[in-house]
């Protein structure tokens, strides 16, 4: 037990490294797929065929691959046709694409489950769609996504653990990396699974705290 | 102000409305009634273009109302609309639903829009709630919101959708005395209601309407106590006595 503390003690700053990285990919990530994911939404719920389809057209194309494809076709196979992005890059523009899908679907959920009889006001004074959608709608339908955004944001997080095959040195790569040199799995491994616990549990804590607050808002 | 010409309107294969005729003078209130399903809710809807129409014109001043139209949300500037189960925003306060409109879409001072969204409240009887949500309100609370909001529009005409259906019957009253309020300002105001009582002291017309077309209109009076139609006499006796 004493060892693993020493040892502990001598990996973490090491492995911290790792956790800024992971942290940053997912942050940047997390903002790429919900910007995307809110264009996705409004594009299939505008209602109008030359947006809708083709949103419909990447989601479910982007959902058919898997992230580690989507991962090494942008980071391998783009600078094939003269795009030369770093890891980092092709790390969150990968995560972000690929999660701006499960989000798209979540956010159009939301905007669908929004009552009827809201929109209808807010025709009736005279709003105009993107006016409607700003005022009335989305406010509405943040309500109704928050805990599967929430959901989503954890899965982010971990999914964040595969651009460590395109040499993102996040915690993941971090810790394999240690591993290996130290041939001590045990206490390294043990600490990346904490470390990660570390970061989504009060991930989910604030997220109820969050929809908690909103609750007592009216 | 708002006339109807040979409205005809089809869900579908299903024809709703079959050649509407009607004509509603400024300062006047129309009663709207007619048997469940006979196309009344979506008249009204027609002429603030929340539904489109086939064939025939509705226009509001001159002004055509076609779904299609650009002027459309002109047009539902100047005609509020006031539903059933309220439809206030839960998002904001009943004073932010009240200003919602002149300020966000009639791009009118904050300032001004606020002291006049705090009289209407006021003139409703709903000046303690100006900052309550409208969950914390009754039914009865939150449709007057919802008439103060239509207000806040200054529109020309509004529209009332069975605005007293929804309501515990403890509520009814005060929701219209509201309209009654309204109607002796001279709103011009065209009510479906079942509400006979309603229509027989406020409205100046009353139109029955039946499978889709008026089947008789006249003024309220005399409409209500002597129908001349079989159907409308039917239709009275069954709301005015219901077994
Ligand atoms: N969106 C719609 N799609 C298809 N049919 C509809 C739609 N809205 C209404 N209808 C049909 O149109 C007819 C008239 O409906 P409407 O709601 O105007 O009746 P109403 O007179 O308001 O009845 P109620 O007193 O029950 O409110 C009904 O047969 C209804 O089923
Ligand atoms: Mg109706």
């Amino acid at each position: 037990m004493s060892t693993f503390v020493t040892n502990a003690t001598e990996y973490l700053p090491i492995l911290l490294h790792g956790v800024w990285l992971t942290v940053l990919t997912t942050t940047l990530a997390l903002c790429l797929a919900t910007a995307l994911g809110l264009v996705w939404a409004i594009m299939r719920t505008s209602g109008i065929r030359s947006l809708s389809v083709p949103a419909r057209f990447v989601v479910e194309f982007l959902r058919g691959i898997p992230l580690l494809v989507v991962l090494f076709y942008i980071y391998f196979v783009a600078p094939d046709i003269g795009i030369n992005l770093t890891a980092l890059q092709a790390g969150v523009l990968g995560l972000g694409l690929a999660h701006s899908c499960y989000l798209g679907e979540t956010f159009r959920a939301g905007i669908e489950a929004v009552d009827k009889g809201q929109i209808e006001a807010a025709k009736s004074i005279g709003m105009r769609r993107p006016l409607m959608m700003r005022r009335v709608v989305l406010p509405q339908a943040l309500r109704i996504v928050l805990p599967p955004y929430a959901n989503n944001m954890v899965m982010l997080l971990k999914d964040s653990s595969l651009v460590s095959v395109i040499s993102v040195q996040e915690l993941t790569m971090q810790g394999k990396m240690l591993a290996s040199s130290t041939f001590d799995n045990m206490t390294v491994f043990t600490l990346v699974a904490a470390l990660y616990l570390c970061l989504t549990i009060p991930l989910n804590f604030l997220m109820r705290r969050v929809e908690i607050h909103m609750e007592q808002a009216g | 102000m708002i006339t109807f010409d040979d409205v005809h309107k089809s869900f579908g294969c299903h024809e709703v409305l079959k050649g509407i005729d009607a004509e509603i003078a400024k300062g006047q209130v129309v009663c709207l009634i007619g048997p469940s399903g006979s196309g009344k809710s979506t008249l009204l809807r027609c002429v603030n273009g929340l539904e489109g129409y086939q064939r025939g014109r509705i226009s509001i001043d001159g002004f055509v109302v076609d779904a299609a139209s650009p002027h459309l949300h002109a047009i539902r500037t100047r005609v509020s609309m006031v539903f059933q189960r309220f439809n206030l925003f839960p998002h904001r306060t009943a004073l932010e639903n009240v200003m919602e409109g002149p300020v966000y879409v009639l791009k009118e001072d904050r300032h001004e829009v606020r002291e006049r969204a705090m009289a209407l409240l006021g003139r409703v009887g709903l000046a303690e709630k100006t900052n309550s949500y409208p969950s914390a309100l009754s039914g009865g609370q939150q449709q007057r919101v919802a008439i103060a909001r239509a207000l806040a529009m200054r529109p020309q005409a509004i529209l009332f959708d069975e605005p007293t259906s929804a309501l515990d019957p403890e509520m009814v009253g005060e929701v219209l005395q509201v309209m009654r309020v309204l109607a002796d300002d001279d709103m011009t105001m065209l009510v479906v209601t079942h509400e006979i009582q309603f229509a027989r002291e406020v409205s100046d017309t009353v139109l029955f309407l039946d499978g889709g077309r008026i089947v008789e209109q006249g003024p309220a009076r005399e409409l209500l106590r002597e129908p001349k139609h079989d159907r409308t006499r039917d239709f009275l006796r069954r709301v005015t006595h219901p077994m």
